[in-house]
């Protein structure tokens, strides 16, 4: 490149040559503030005669007879055009380029002006993060840049949040992308332990107060992120918080209300429906031989008030939420220092009963300036925060399980039970008269374990969570000399979570056969980070920028929890542990429970990390970046890796060359390549040979239990990347293209080894396997109106992208790892459904029909209970090795997703319009196949529509008490996933000005938004946007009963003094 | 403006010096919740533990949890076969893919890989331990790793006298815990049943050489391996191999130690603490080593509590003379209408058999009677001294062949459940009746042995699948 760029140097010096030479004009180049500015390019119009000023801004030219009018122009700056005249001597002072232009972008350990990116960085503003009622500001990126895409767990508050940067970039490890606070890399995943951390999930990232966040940076390609080396695989979140603002000092007060309702909720049977639908199941199935067992679903009085009992589950399980949230921020400075302080206090309902988040926050960003050449600063926050949480999905005493399932015909409560619910002695709902029981002594249940009283499990049992949060760093920054800048930096991060589990002796599960249990967790998360580079800035005479930033970080984190309980409680009274109120046994049993444990773990990193970039005349833009990171997870023979990235980019419209045009202001190609790691979810110690503990009855041992490997490393990706940023009529409308390529390699997999070689689990974590993601992402702003009353700002960001896998284990055969009924097979996109294909309800019988892999007929007969096929002989079952096929192209991500975001002022009003879509990803409704049961429980409405009549055509087949063989994973319960959805719509008025002189406030504003008012799909589940196995790499797209996300109105007010 | 160098070099310094405090050992701990495998032998106290950690491994829930016992008499005549452990029961539709075969072959090669793995790591440590120390823990290993390979052989392939010089295949011999577990070194193929058992042998005598003859503990006398333990394991090993003689010589030296006696009553031996003079070697389990309950004797044969997985056939049952012998009295109940052994109800605590006094007074007996020519009046005694234990009558016999047959019949009233069911069968050369739901199978079926894995054929070219699958 460089060289190249002599080239172009000296085409111009020599055409300069060839010009007549009269006259020479001297002259200086002076930013507003009269300090020179250096490397602008001063040229001759009309021609391709020019220069460029030395470091003292100043510049000699020679110009001919005939030249009119000089042109100045550089990085950042507004062009200006100065007629020539009779001058000898011509001085500017040159303005700022236009606003967009002079923005400054936060990169890794610095930041940057726009115009210089070569890299893909999109940054989001913290107004339009802290603008949604989300409970993590990292909800809030859903749809706000390309590339970026978001997706919820379930509507619960706290609940872990999918982001995928350009697509899923793992198999086995974790597809998160790093989060970074103000330089700090920042916990993601969950906080919870219990239940595998999946009771009552949290993420750290929901601990941040969104109204402190200034901007998120989102770090795409590997000319961006590749000096985040083996972390930056999965993209790099940059989160600055606010600082304080030199001559100014504002306070300012906000406050919102709002009220949360669920998107959707299912529609069930009601207790009339409820009765019809199970006795004709049990009809269908026993009605003509066992007559006894003909009508198990009968009505009960429970609650005694004389009448039949009716529930509406849903109208006890769930409720506006109501949210307040009100936070005061003061924010300035003086002459040596500025400082951001914030406190919020946050109450937020979610739509599930007892499910709620109480949440204290401060913070403190301090900078001082004591001498010109040393300046130093702090940031600190602090939360506390109680999340009240609840069991939904995967649990039989969930909201979504048996809170949809129990029957409608028996009541919540029983005033004769001492609890006042209604209870069996088992502690499970009672369901008074019904029998649901069938011929030989079975049951109608799903199990045993069927059904709690979720209201009562609710009320009587608890799921909290408190976390703390401190983050402090601290900073220093030396500049010995001019352009040169010594910068250290320590961060700490403490985050403990308090889990606090208590099941009462009256509720099934862990309740009544522990005659009570309390199980508290502490988990405990440091980490310190220590940075210490510097940057040197300089301009060369001549046009030639030079900026290196050189430096090294450490990192270490260790990790500790640790668990008690306490059960068989002397009474109900204690919820806690507490001296001398239990035994620990087993009600009736001597044997004492051990009910401790913990871990305790550390990782660490060590770093060195450089950028070098070459910029010349504001036109042409190099940059390489290097990072050499050690991971002490990564085996003993590959712990250091070196990750590069080299990125170029050249504004065309400064080329005296290029075209002038009226319509075309700018255009800048970028292109980028590097190779960057994903390390994400690497156990600490997972390359190494450990020996455990390993007990032989009461004697204490050692023995192995996990083989190592020692040549265990960093899922490798190379990233290219090559687009173009360009701005028309009059900058009134941009562009940015990019089109990407990752090239994934090494992935971690369990690769299997012989039995007979005996190490622990057959299998050792190796880098074997391989996948691409390939796409392309459009942005497009534009200001369709500006008028002093009306403006019209609207931005449509749009992404495509396909994935496709090119490696798995071949010690395996490339077999497919499979996840639920999705697979990652080799040559296909990851996430692939492998299912039978539905072949419908036979009209003449109601039987469920499917295709068998050659594409005949297998139909399930309720009545014999054997497959047939299309002639009515018998056949195979359906077989998941040879009637299972591949749905090549339909996979859970989408293909394409985007946002849509418009901004209308008329005079002191502002409206938000926000809407975001995804789509060509295909979702398993495995929540309405499991609520299509034909065991005694409540079923989808939707179960109204089964066939009942020969010559009846409709979806749902006979129903067959206790058989769900139709009711299994098939095309059945595949739908497509795509939607639009009007995110946000928010309308503000500003109160005028002549006001506030008079009040002497600075600016109010009140609003009202509606969040989630309402999407459009055709999936007909409860929302196509959120989805329990998010955050699984290939089962991502199987949704089973989460909880729906909250459409939520609020009202607020912001004052600043 | 000299000051302001000074203050910037000094903060300059500060600097680089806490640079250098920054090691790398610090930040790259080595690992707080597991040892890593360069110290796990470092000491004497943790070669010990890392001993006791074979035995831990020997508890392996699908093998010498007691799982692998279950197997053998899943094919018997005694246990009634379940479908809670796949179709091994049912002979006809087992296929190399079936996964109980598959788990109780994985759990018996990683048994070896921890006693292999013990033996290789121990041995660079040798001069921690005092030489009694030392013989003991590789004693230890080597008979963990000869138990092991006693069920492999026994029930992966035809038994040593198929062949008449026993080179019908038999197992792989992992005798070395591989470094490189990717490489294709490790693509054993097959040793004969002939090498196999002479490794056993070898295993087994250098075992009884090295460990200690007993040990005051009861726990230990039983739970961990002594040359009681190896030799009783060796009266085995010669009576399946047909060389009696041997067989003789190894249960004299176990009933000349005085170490080991009859319980009064049978059920003893399996009650609490588990650790009578009975015991020579069981695998110790506590409700701590059953993490999966699902897989421990008492949860199979157990029942009220207990899964009860596993009820006794009437074919056993009639064996006996219920009105006396307390092998039906003591340890036989009847539940719902099915017979249920009450060697295991301890649910998840009862230890796991491996060898016992009476199947030494036994294989003795057997051994006798056939180098004798006629009746053999001390194999005579021997048996009857174990049939008078439980009061099953006094034994008449007039031939040699029918005192071989008394004590086949004496074995599997008294062993049974405990991991002989089809064992004796193959080694007596015996056709299998037709019982339950089972058709016969004559000896010499392809069908009276387990499949190799599927996960193992497929990735190890070396191997050859047994006949049939």
């Amino acid at each position: 490149m460089r060289r190249f760029l002599m080239l172009m140097l000296g085409m111009l010096l020599l055409s300069s040559q060839l010009l007549a030479q009269t006259r020479t004009i001297t002259g200086k180049v002076t930013d507003a503030s009269g300090a020179p500015i250096a490397g602008a390019s001063v040229q001759i119009k009309g021609t391709s005669v020019g220069t460029v000023t030395s470091t003292d801004g100043s510049y000699t030219i020679s110009v001919p007879a005939n030249a009119k009018s000089l042109v100045f122009s550089g990085a950042d700056l507004e062009q200006r055009e100065i007629s020539i005249g009779s001058q000898n001597s011509i001085s500017v002072s040159m303005q700022s380029n236009e606003k967009s232009m002079q923005e400054v972008v936060v990169v890794g350990y610095g930041t940057k002006s726009v115009r210089e990116v070569t890299g893909s960085i999109a940054k989001v503003g913290g107004d339009k993060i802290a603008n949604e009622p989300v409970s993590s500001f990292s909800q809030a990126l859903a749809g706000k840049t390309a590339g970026v895409q978001v997706n919820l767990s379930t509507g619960l508050l706290a609940d872990r949040t999918a982001i995928r940067i350009r697509g899923v970039n793992s198999i086995s490890s974790s597809s998160q992308p790093l989060v970074v606070i103000d330089g700090v890399p920042a916990f993601s995943g969950n906080l919870n332990g219990f239940n595998g951390g999946n009771g009552t999930r949290f993420d750290p990232l929901s601990l941040i107060n969104p109204n402190d966040i200034e901007s998120v940076e989102v770090l795409k390609d590997a000319g961006a992120a590749a000096i985040y080396g083996s972390r930056a695989s999965n993209g790099v979140l940059l989160i600055t918080t606010k600082k304080g603002k030199k001559g100014t000092m504002q306070v300012s007060f906000d406050s919102k209300t709002s009220w949360a309702t669920a998107t959707k909720l299912p529609s069930l049977l009601n207790g009339d429906e409820f009765i019809a639908i199970s006795n004709e199941k049990t009809t269908n199935r026993w009605g003509v031989s066992n007559p006894s067992f003909a009508t198990p679903a009968k009505n009960s009085d429970i609650n005694g008030d004389g009448a039949n009992d009716r529930t509406n589950w849903n109208d006890l399980l769930y409720r506006t939420g109501l949210m307040t949230d009100n936070s005061v921020a003061f924010r300035g400075g003086a002459d040596k220092i500025s400082v951001y302080g914030s406190l919020r206090y946050l109450n937020q309902e979610g739509i599930t009963l007892k499910n709620k988040i109480q949440s204290g926050q401060a913070r403190l960003n301090l900078d001082v300036t004591p001498k010109t050449w040393f300046k130093a600063g702090l940031q600190m926050t602090y939360s506390k925060t109680l999340n009240n949480g609840v069991l939904s999905d995967s649990y039989v005493t969930g909201t979504t399980v048996s809170g949809w399932m129990a029957p409608p015909t028996v009541s919540v409560y029983n005033p004769a039970n001492i609890t006042g619910y209604n209870l069996t002695s088992a502690g499970l709902l009672s369901l008074g008269n019904n029998t649901p029981l069938q011929p030989g002594g079975g049951s109608l249940l799903p199990s045993t374990a069927y059904y709690y009283n979720v209201l009562a499990a609710l009320n009587l049992n608890r799921n909290d969570n408190t976390a703390t949060d401190t983050r402090i760093n601290v900073y220093g920054e030396l500049t010995p000399i001019k352009g040169l800048k010594l910068t250290s930096r320590f961060g700490t991060v403490y985050i403990s979570n308090f889990e606090d589990q208590y099941n009462s002796p009256y509720i099934a599960g862990l309740g009544v056969p522990y005659g009570g249990l309390v199980q508290d967790q502490e988990q405990n998360n440091n980490l310190w980070n220590w940075q210490n580079y510097a940057s040197y800035d300089k301009m060369i005479g001549g046009g030639h920028k030079i900026s290196v930033t050189a430096g090294t970080e450490y990192q270490k984190r260790t990790f500790r929890y640790y668990y008690v309980g306490a059960n068989n409680f002397s009474d109900p009274f204690f919820k806690d542990i507490i001296d001398g109120a239990y035994t620990n046994t087993l009600p009736g049993s001597s044997t004492i429970l051990n009910l401790t444990g913990g871990d305790n773990s550390s990782n660490g990193f060590i770093s060195y990390f450089g950028r070098l970039g070459y910029s010349y005349a504001g036109k042409y833009f190099v940059e390489g970046s290097f990072r050499r990171d050690g991971y002490s997870a990564f085996g003993k023979k590959n712990q250091f890796g070196n990750f590069p990235g080299v990125s170029a980019g050249w504004e065309a419209t400064r080329e005296s060359f290029f075209p002038k045009t009226t319509w075309l202001d700018y255009l800048k190609i970028r292109g980028g390549w590097g190779k960057t790691g994903n390390s994400a979810g690497l156990g600490n110690y997972a390359s190494r040979t450990l020996y455990s503990g390993a007990a032989y009855t009461s004697l204490t041992g050692l023995g192995i239990s996990q083989a190592g490997n020692a040549s265990l490393q960093w899922e490798s990706s190379e990233k290219t990347n090559i687009g173009f940023d360009a701005n028309f009529l009059k900058n009134k409308v941009s562009l940015t293209a990019d089109y990407f390529s990752t090239n994934i390699n090494n992935l971690i997999l369990a690769a299997p080894i012989l039995y007979t070689v005996g190490v622990p689990g057959s299998s050792i974590s190796t880098n074997i396997g391989g996948m691409t993601n390939k796409g392309l992402e459009l942005t497009l702003n534009v200001t369709p109106v500006s008028t002093r009353d009306f403006n019209w700002t609207t931005s449509l960001n749009y992404t495509t992208i396909t994935n496709k896998v090119t490696g798995l284990v071949p010690q395996n055969g490339n077999a497919d790892i499979t996840s639920g009924v999705q697979v990652a097979s080799v040559g296909k996109a990851i996430g692939t459904y492998k299912l039978p294909v539905w072949a419908g309800v036979d009209r003449a019988t109601g039987n469920p029909m499917w295709y068998s892999g050659t594409g005949a007929i297998k139909m399930w007969d309720f009545a014999t209970q054997k497959w047939l096929d299309d002639k009515g002989q018998q056949t195979t079952a359906l077989s998941s090795t040879s009637d299972y096929v591949y749905l090549d192209g339909k996979t859970g991500l989408p293909k394409w997703y985007g946002g849509w975001d418009n901004t209308f002022t008329f005079q002191d009003f502002d409206l938000n319009v926000n809407i975001i879509y995804q789509g060509g990803n295909y979702i398993l409704n495995s929540t309405k196949a499991g609520m299509l049961t034909n065991f005694f429980s409540n079923n989808f409405s939707e179960i109204k529509n089964r066939w009942t009549t020969p010559g009846q055509i409709t979806e749902v087949p006979k129903l067959w008490a206790s058989d769900n063989t139709a009711n299994q994973s098939s095309t059945r319960f595949l739908e497509k996933g795509d939607f639009a959805r009007v995110r946000t719509i928010t309308l503000g008025y500003n109160l005028n000005r002549s006001l506030l002189n008079k009040w002497g406030l600075s600016r109010v504003r009140v609003y009202a938004q509606a969040f989630n008012p309402f999407t459009i799909t055709k999936y007909s589940g409860l929302d196509p946007d959120v989805n329990y196995n998010s955050f699984s790499n290939i089962a991502i797209g199987t949704d089973n009963r989460a909880t729906p996300p909250m459409k939520t109105m609020t009202v607020g007010v912001n004052v600043t003094f | 403006m000299k000051l302001k160098t000074i203050k910037i070099a000094a903060l300059a310094l500060l600097l680089s010096g806490s640079f250098a405090a920054c090691k790398k050992d610090s930040l790259f701990q080595e690992p707080t919740d597991a040892i890593s495998d360069a110290d796990a032998y470092s000491t004497a106290a943790r070669i010990d533990k890392a001993a006791i950690g074979m035995y831990d491994a020997l508890q392996n829930a699908n093998y010498f949890s007691g799982r692998i016992l279950i197997y053998a008499d899943q094919r018997g005549l005694d246990a009634t076969p379940s479908t809670y452990f796949g179709t091994m029961g049912s002979f006809t539709t087992l296929t190399s893919s079936d996964g109980t075969v598959a788990s109780a072959w994985q759990g018996a090669y990683r048994t070896i890989y921890t006693a292999n793995l013990f033996l290789k790591s121990y041995a660079a440590n040798k001069g921690l331990l005092t030489q009694a120390k030392a013989d003991q823990y590789e004693g230890e290993a080597k008979f963990i790793r000869a138990i092991c390979y006693w069920y492999l052989v026994n029930l992966w392939s035809q038994d040593y006298n198929f062949t008449a010089d026993a080179s019908h295949p038999g197992v792989p011999l992992v005798l070395d815990a591989s470094d490189e577990p990717f490489s294709s070194s490790n693509n054993l193929p097959r040793a004969t049943v002939k090498q196999v058992y002479a490794q056993m042998e070898t295993d087994l005598l250098d075992a009884e050489a090295k460990l200690p003859l007993t040990s005051s503990d009861a726990f230990t006398k039983v739970a961990r391996a002594t040359k009681g333990a190896a030799r009783a394991m060796l009266t085995r090993l010669y009576l399946y191999k047909g060389d009696y003689a041997k067989t003789v010589t190894y249960a004299d030296a176990v009933i000349n130690s005085n170490l080991y006696s009859l319980n009064a009553d049978p059920k003893t031996t399996f009650t609490d603490p588990y650790t009578s003079n009975e015991s020579i070697f069981s695998v110790a389990m506590s409700g701590g080593d059953n993490p999966n309950t699902n897989n421990s004797l008492g949860q199979h044969y157990g029942t009220n509590p207990g899964r009860g997985d596993i009820s006794v056939t009437s074919d056993y049952v009639a064996l006996m003379n219920t009105a006396t012998d307390k092998r039906y009295l003591n340890l036989i109940k009847q539940y719902q209408g099915s017979y249920w052994t009450t060697k295991y109800s301890g649910l998840t605590t009862d230890f796991v058999p491996v060898v016992r006094y009476a199947e030494v007074l036994l294989n003795k007996a057997e051994a006798l009677a056939r180098m004798a020519t006629g009746v053999d009046a001390t194999a005579l005694a021997l048996v009857q001294q174990v049939r008078s234990r439980s009061n099953g009558g006094l034994l008449v016999v007039t031939t040699k062949q029918e005192l071989i047959d008394a004590i086949i019949k004496e074995k599997r009233i008294e062993l049974a459940f405990e991991g002989f069911g089809i064992t004796e069968f193959n080694r007596l050369h015996l056709d299998l009746p037709a019982h339950g739901i089972v058709n016969a199978i004559p000896y010499g079926s392809n069908l009276r042995v387990f499949p190799l894995p599927k996960y193992d054929m497929d990735k190890n070219p070396n191997l050859v699948q047994n006949p049939g699958y």
